[in-house]
């Protein structure tokens, strides 16, 4: 016994470092279902006001481009309301007001990595919740993770889970969106069967299938298309249309409907397990 | 280790803490190189320290620097073995007749070739698991390897600036 004591004590750093990293893989693999895990995130009140901190002083020096952008996305507002003679549009324009919720500042965002996330200065007392879609100004962000009361975090498109439904607007074409990681400006999409006819170009958008995004917000533009003789589908890859690299203000989307549509799907997944 | 020791290395860690999470995190050269100059903490602890709390201060200045990059576990499980490997790497690494100003180590005392082969292979290993771990298998080899090896140039590069410009030159 006294043996054992001692070997144990004479290798107690190797020990430790074993278990050490246990614990840190344990972590690892586990983070995304365990529910603590959301203490050691960005949306942590610490952690994000310091973030916070850092973006009011690097903000400063991007207001000349974000001014830019703002006056952009108001002259595109203003070419919808020149539009808007005919009531049908007018219609679709209430819906997306109405979903159009909660507006957030983006205080820390990464790009480089595999998984990438956001952090937005607006938390569950603002009425944000787990799973709402995140959109920008120009296209699709990403899906709130965690929030604490004052922040959320966001898991962004460029993450190695993100697959959105989406569909090929000229054709209405089923697909999917993926992001690979070899580049924040593009992602790759699947899935679009090789009989429909796609050109660099045309645009992709969300289906709505999925109840995070509503339908037909803007995913990104094809731009490149390739198609092997035996592939059943096509390989084509779409330039989004988030400016990662400057994003800034988003807005976080409630879609009513969705906790009755998650229901129904968990009731049909369960009839098949 | 005298008390003004662990008070000065704390300091040292909380600064260098703050500097990785609100300014080097915004470092990214040409979309590939990061920067993770806190990885310096580690360098610096004196040689004489116990191992347990070498260990310990590995992993919990991993988790807290996890927490800024949302990425729980991957910094701490890097963290933790850079900080084992150097009790080795420092033992082999020890001039012959000892160092010469006791266990601290910093680059004005050592000098620059001793200290560059003492951190950059560390410092290697560190990014090298921290980008494995992060994408999850070998799927993007090349990428990630450029990643690591760009990466791990400008860490070294910001920790010999650092080691510049804040110590003094030994009399």
């Amino acid at each position: 016994m006294q043996r054992l004591l001692q070997i144990l004590y004479k290798y107690r750093t190797f020990i430790l470092l074993i278990l050490l990293e246990g614990i840190c893989f344990w972590i690892i693999v586990n983070s995304n279902n365990y529910h603590g895990a959301k203490y050691f995130t960005s949306s942590n009140r610490l952690v994000a006001t310091i973030a916070s901190a850092s973006n009011q002083v690097s903000d400063y020096f991007r207001l000349a481009e974000q001014n830019k952008y703002l006056a952009l996305e108001n002259a595109k507002l203003r070419q919808r309301i020149l539009s808007l003679s005919d009531s049908a549009s007018t219609a679709s324009l209430l819906l997306d007001s109405a979903r159009l919720g909660i507006k957030a500042k983006v205080i820390d965002n990464s790009l480089f990595f595999r998984n990438n996330y956001l952090t937005l200065n607006r938390g569950h007392a603002d009425g944000v919740h787990s799973g709402m879609g995140v959109v920008g100004p120009d296209g699709i962000v990403g899906q709130v993770l965690h929030t604490s009361t004052n922040y959320s975090t966001v898991i962004s498109l460029l993450h190695s889970k993100t697959m959105i439904s989406a569909h090929h607007n000229p054709t209405r074409t089923l697909c999917s969106v993926v992001w690979k990681g070899e580049d924040p400006l593009y992602a790759e999409l699947l899935f679009l069967p090789r009989h429909i006819p796609i050109t660099p170009g045309d645009s992709i958008s969300t289906s709505g299938f999925n109840s995070i995004y509503p339908e037909n917000q803007l995913i990104g533009i094809v731009s490149e298309v390739h198609l092997e003789d035996e592939a059943t589908f096509y390989q084509a890859k779409i330039k989004l249309a988030t400016g990662f690299y400057n994003l800034t203000h988003v807005y976080l989307l409630d879609l009513s409907g969705k906790e009755e549509i998650d229901s129904l799907n968990q009731e049909i997944n369960k009839l098949y397990e | 280790m005298n008390r003004f020791n662990v008070f000065g290395g704390l300091i040292r860690a909380i600064l260098l803490i703050l500097a990785q999470v609100i300014l080097f995190k915004n470092l990214v050269l040409y979309d590939s190189a990061f920067c993770f100059g806190y990885i310096l903490i580690f360098l610096m602890i004196p040689m004489d320290t116990n191992r347990i709390v070498q260990l310990l201060t590995g992993f919990i200045v991993g988790i807290i620097i996890d927490s800024f990059y949302n990425t729980l576990g991957i910094h701490a499980a890097a963290c933790v073995l850079l900080v084992y490997l150097r009790i080795y790497w420092s033992k082999i690494m020890t001039p012959s007749g000892g160092y010469d100003s006791g266990p601290k180590i910093n680059v004005r005392t050592q000098g620059i070739v001793w200290f560059l082969t003492y951190s950059y292979p560390l410092i290697f290993v560190h990014i090298l698991l921290l980008f494995f771990i992060e994408a999850a298998g070998f799927g993007l080899f090349w990428q990630t390897l450029s990643k690591v090896f760009y990466s791990s140039i400008f860490t070294m590069t910001v920790v010999l600036i650092i080691q510049y410009l804040f110590y003094k030159k030994m009399k």
